[in-house]
């Protein structure tokens, strides 16, 4: 059984989140500030956390810091604050994942998860050698059998989808515009604007994302393109 | 008063002064100085060399006199003395027929007293012709002096033997108390007459050598050019005798003037009256020396504490009476005033007793000292009274001067600019037409005259100076002008930051100056107040808004585990749902709340890159195709086939499209179609979306962009109400417009950018997120 630990100076959410992760089977520690969580840490093993930002004593960010100086267990940040900068700020110091206030239980869940297997099953799949497997962060791509995996977990792509993701992890930072991808992909030149590629790739970021509107992997870049994020 | 006393010790020395310079003026031979009051003896003196020169003078009037009067050594009344014609007859008259005639008109001659007395004073009796006299026997250089033309030499008979009367008279003078009489003068005279006659006189039988080696003599003659005399200074009358020779190479022994004095003085005289008063006299010039240097000492020494009385006190010591509040212009005028009221009177009193008091000849000498010393007092007074104005520092304050200049410069800093430009105008060609006008006068005058031409130079340089400063005050005023323009444009183009430095600036331009700088200022101020208060707004939504979603966090929380929970009730089930789709409504409301206001106030960082709008419009078609299809809507998209490029962020635009493709999602009519458009015109590239509102839309297009106001006033369905805010605010914070418009149910939303010119392709490849 894999244990978390919860830490938020709000008890109710603590407790909601206890019953959330609880209900899926792990483990939960719970802890209202900072020194209550190093302590906990000093005593057990932990698989992952989930860190409020703003709490009194030593806050979200310090013991992040903290914990980072010894360990490398997941870290997820559960904060009210929703500015692009505090997020940056979050993953910077080396938390692996941030979610804002008030969140989705669900979304939570399945992060949970990602991580958690990104962090204990990540060897099994990206095991597997040769030059037909594409990695980036938790997305694999295994051209062989032309499977896809998203933090160990197989995702079913339509070819075309299959085809775009491929490109695009392929050619991972490089940002693709619409005509680019439809040229690639159908071999034939982009007549007119279409957004038949917008449309798969929506597809395929509800399938490999947890959030599509707030996409790890396959990036929208407004007005530009797309790309794969680089990780 | 203390003062008061200075002042009479100053006056009494002043009047010591008066007293020794009147003395030593009066009393002393005039033009010999102070300097015989060194010489012991009287002979020694200048007194005594002008009493011999007075001597000499009446002898060789009395010589042409006994040439004239005298046959044979003594006075003949026969003798002819003046030739005259009257009316083409030519006349001789004897002294015996003049002094008869004098008789007549009642000019009496006594022998005895050498007096002239007059009878009576008739006026010419009738048949007096006018005489034309053509020589007088007693004027032997007659002829030389002999003012020709007519008129000239013309006068009556009565004249002629009154003249002759008092000739006389002085020839009987001189006799009497030099001749006949022994005396302490001896004097020996020979020359040769006009008509070569010689002429001897004596009233010595001692031998000239014996005078010379005894007494004080002086020797002048007519082969010499200078006196032989042992008289300090030498009396100059002497020398005049030389003109009575006929010429330089006349026998010295026959021409030539011997005078002598014998300063044993054995005989009453005037030598003698002279000596015994030396002593006495020498002792008034020591005593006026002593006055003169005494009094100009002592004025200086009560001149010092009068000066010091008002210079060494503090100035809260003065006490100004009531003259002092006169300015001081109108003090000195009223001083000029009393001076010449004071020049009348004493004319008229003191002066009067003058006259009483001293002999004619010293009348004008005492009218020139009255005078001075009115002037004195006078000046004195008004140096006074500067020092005391000086010292309680109202001598400029007070003065009319001062009052004219304030007035002056009242005027101008109150009178409007037009009336001080007029002024101004007016003086500065006045003053050129003057130095012009005088120049050419000058300029035209003699040539020779260095004064002419120094006066015409100096007006022209004067002119020439005048005009460069007026130039160069107009010219610093034009560039203070265009400096202040400069500014207001910067102003009113929105530059408050700019500020005029002032020390490039004086005067009226200075107060402009200071007063835009003022109007920046404080524009700035209120500026940046605004934006303060605004981000503090901003900062304070954020705040709160993370305050709420803690507490919002456990609410969605735990309504989602009742849910979990499965309840068998419906209507709690319905409850529960409006609690559920309330409290996500909460969480959009606080986080549109907290991107509504940063939008508005401007509090929020962009990333400005060159993006393709059509790219981004497919691509947020793509988003919404589903939510589209959900709602019924049939979405109509035309777009150009091209890119077409904006610079922007992408990530604000798209959030401003969402807005908009939202809007559009939940306010259209079911079963209708949307259109989304991207129109350019080269310039701008305008995207439109339209769709047919579901309500109806009673409101302004303006109304809808505000805060909280939605389409449907009764707010029921979901959203904040700050989706049309937020676009317009992130549209226009990238540049853009953003315009709605509303046409019966026809709902229309503009966003309106310049297109980017460069070619695109390039900069796509480096964008990224």
């Amino acid at each position: 059984m894999q244990t978390i630990l919860v830490c938020d100076d709000d008890k109710e959410i603590v407790e909601a989140t206890a019953i959330y992760l609880g209900g899926e089977g792990f483990e939960v520690l719970k802890a209202y500030d900072g020194y209550d969580a190093l302590k906990i840490l000093e005593d057990r093993s932990v698989d992952l956390i989930i860190m409020d930002v703003m709490m009194p004593g030593l806050d979200g960010i310090r013991t992040t810091l903290k914990i980072r100086e010894t360990s490398s267990v997941p870290i997820i940040i559960l904060s009210a604050k929703s500015e692009d900068t505090d997020k940056i700020l979050g993953l910077n110091i080396g938390a692996d994942d941030y979610l804002t206030k008030p969140f989705n239980p669900l979304e939570l869940v399945a992060r949970v998860k990602s991580q958690l297997r990104r962090y204990t099953q990540l060897g099994n799949i990206g095991g597997s050698t040769g030059n037909s497997v594409y990695r980036c962060g938790g997305l694999t791509i295994n051209d062989d059998n032309k499977e896809v995996f998203v933090d160990g977990e197989q995702v079913k792509l339509t070819p075309i989808e299959y085809n775009i993701l491929l490109l695009l992890v392929k050619n991972a930072g490089k940002v693709f515009s619409i005509d680019e991808i439809y040229e690639q992909i159908w071999n034939e030149e982009a007549i007119g604007a279409d957004n038949t590629v917008a449309v798969h790739i929506r597809h395929i970021r509800e399938k490999i994302e947890i959030n599509p509107r707030e996409p790890r992997y396959l990036k929208v870049v407004w007005g530009v393109g797309y790309k794969i994020e680089k990780q | 008063m203390k003062k008061n006393f200075w002042i009479i010790l100053h006056s009494i020395s002043v009047l010591l002064f008066i007293a020794g310079l009147s003395i030593l003026y009066l009393g002393s031979p005039y033009g010999y100085g102070v300097s015989w009051i060194n010489d012991k003896k009287y002979e020694d003196s200048p007194k005594f060399s002008a009493q011999v020169d007075e001597d000499i003078e009446k002898l060789l009037a009395y010589t042409r006199l006994a040439d004239a009067f005298e046959s044979e050594g003594s006075l003949n009344m026969d003798n002819i003395v003046v030739d005259a014609e009257n009316n083409g007859e030519y006349i001789s008259y004897t002294l015996r027929e003049l002094i008869s005639t004098a008789q007549k008109y009642g000019y009496y001659f006594n022998p005895k007293t050498h007096d002239v007395t007059t009878v009576s004073s008739g006026s010419s009796p009738a048949g007096d012709g006018s005489l034309r006299i053509t020589y007088k026997y007693y004027e032997p250089d007659y002829f030389d002096n002999l003012p020709y033309g007519p008129g000239q030499g013309i006068t009556t008979l009565k004249d002629l033997s009154v003249e002759v009367v008092n000739k006389l008279a002085e020839y009987y003078d001189f006799r009497d108390n030099y001749i006949s009489k022994p005396c302490n003068l001896s004097f020996s005279i020979r020359y040769t007459g006009a008509f070569g006659d010689q002429s001897s006189y004596s009233n010595t039988t001692t031998s000239l050598s014996k005078l010379q080696d005894t007494e004080k003599y002086i020797y002048v003659s007519a082969s010499e050019a200078d006196a032989d005399t042992n008289i300090d200074p030498v009396p100059e009358k002497a020398l005049t005798f030389l003109s009575m020779t006929p010429d330089d190479d006349a026998d010295p022994d026959d021409n030539f003037l011997f005078v002598s004095v014998n300063t044993a003085y054995p005989y009453e005289d005037a030598y003698k009256a002279a000596a015994e008063d030396f002593s006495g006299d020498l002792f008034m010039a020591y005593f006026a020396v002593f006055l003169l240097i005494g009094g100009i000492v002592l004025a200086i020494i009560t001149f010092i504490p009068i000066v010091r009385f008002d210079l060494g006190r503090d100035r809260s010591e003065i006490v100004l009476t009531a003259s002092d509040r006169l300015p001081f212009g109108i003090y000195v005028i009223l001083s000029a005033i009393f001076y010449v009221l004071l020049i009348v009177i004493g004319d008229r009193t003191a002066l009067r007793v003058a006259h009483v008091l001293f002999p004619a000849e010293q009348w004008v000498y005492w009218r020139r000292m009255l005078h001075a010393v009115i002037l004195y007092a006078v000046a004195f007074g008004v140096f006074v009274d500067m020092l005391r104005r000086y010292k309680a520092g109202i001598l400029w304050s007070g003065s009319l001067l001062a009052r004219l200049f304030k007035n002056l410069s009242d005027y101008i800093s109150h009178a409007n600019i037009s009336g001080v430009l007029i002024l101004t105008y007016g003086s500065f060609v006045a003053l050129n037409i003057i130095c012009a006008g005088l120049f050419v006068y000058f300029f035209l005058q003699d040539g020779t005259n260095t004064i002419n031409d120094v006066a015409a130079t100096a007006c022209l340089v004067l002119l020439g100076v005048t005009d460069i400063i007026v130039f160069s005050l107009l010219f610093t005023g034009a560039k203070a002008e265009e400096r202040i323009e400069k500014a207001i444009d910067s102003l009113s183009s929105g530059d408050i930051g700019h500020m005029i430095p002032l020390d490039e600036f004086k005067g009226r331009g200075l107060k402009t100056a200071e007063k835009i700088n003022h109007i920046s200022t404080g524009l700035r101020e209120a500026i940046n107040e605004q934006v303060k208060s605004e981000r503090l707004k901003a900062d304070l939504i954020t705040n709160v808004s993370h305050d709420i979603k803690t507490p919002l966090t456990s609410i969605i929380n735990y309504v989602d585990l009742i849910k979990r929970e499965h309840i068998d009730n419906e209507r709690l089930n319905s409850y529960i749902e409006v609690l559920d789709n309330k409290s996500k409504r909460l969480k959009t409301l606080t986080e549109d709340l907290v991107e509504a206001s940063k939008a508005s106030s401007g509090n929020l960082k962009l990333e400005i890159n060159s993006i393709d709008f059509v790219e981004l419009v497919l691509q947020t078609n793509a988003e919404f195709e589903d939510k589209f299809t959900a709602a019924g809507l049939d979405l109509v998209c035309s777009v150009p086939d091209s890119s077409v490029m904006i610079d922007a962020d992408g990530r604000r635009l798209w959030r401003v499209l969402e807005n908009l493709y939202n809007n559009a999602a939940k306010y259209a009519l079911e079963h209708t179609r949307v259109y989304v458009d991207i129109v350019t015109d080269g310039d701008t590239v305008s995207f439109t979306i339209k769709n047919i509102s579901a309500g109806k839309l009673n409101i302004s297009p303006d109304e809808l962009t505000e805060r909280f106001v939605r389409g449907d006033v009764s707010r029921a369905t979901e959203g904040s109400g700050l989706g049309l805010s937020i676009a317009q605010s992130l549209t226009r914070l990238q540049g853009g417009e953003f315009i709605i418009e509303i046409d019966g149910d026809l709902y229309k939303a503009t966003v309106r950018f310049p297109v980017k010119k460069e070619a695109p392709a390039a900069e796509v490849e480096e964008s990224n997120d």
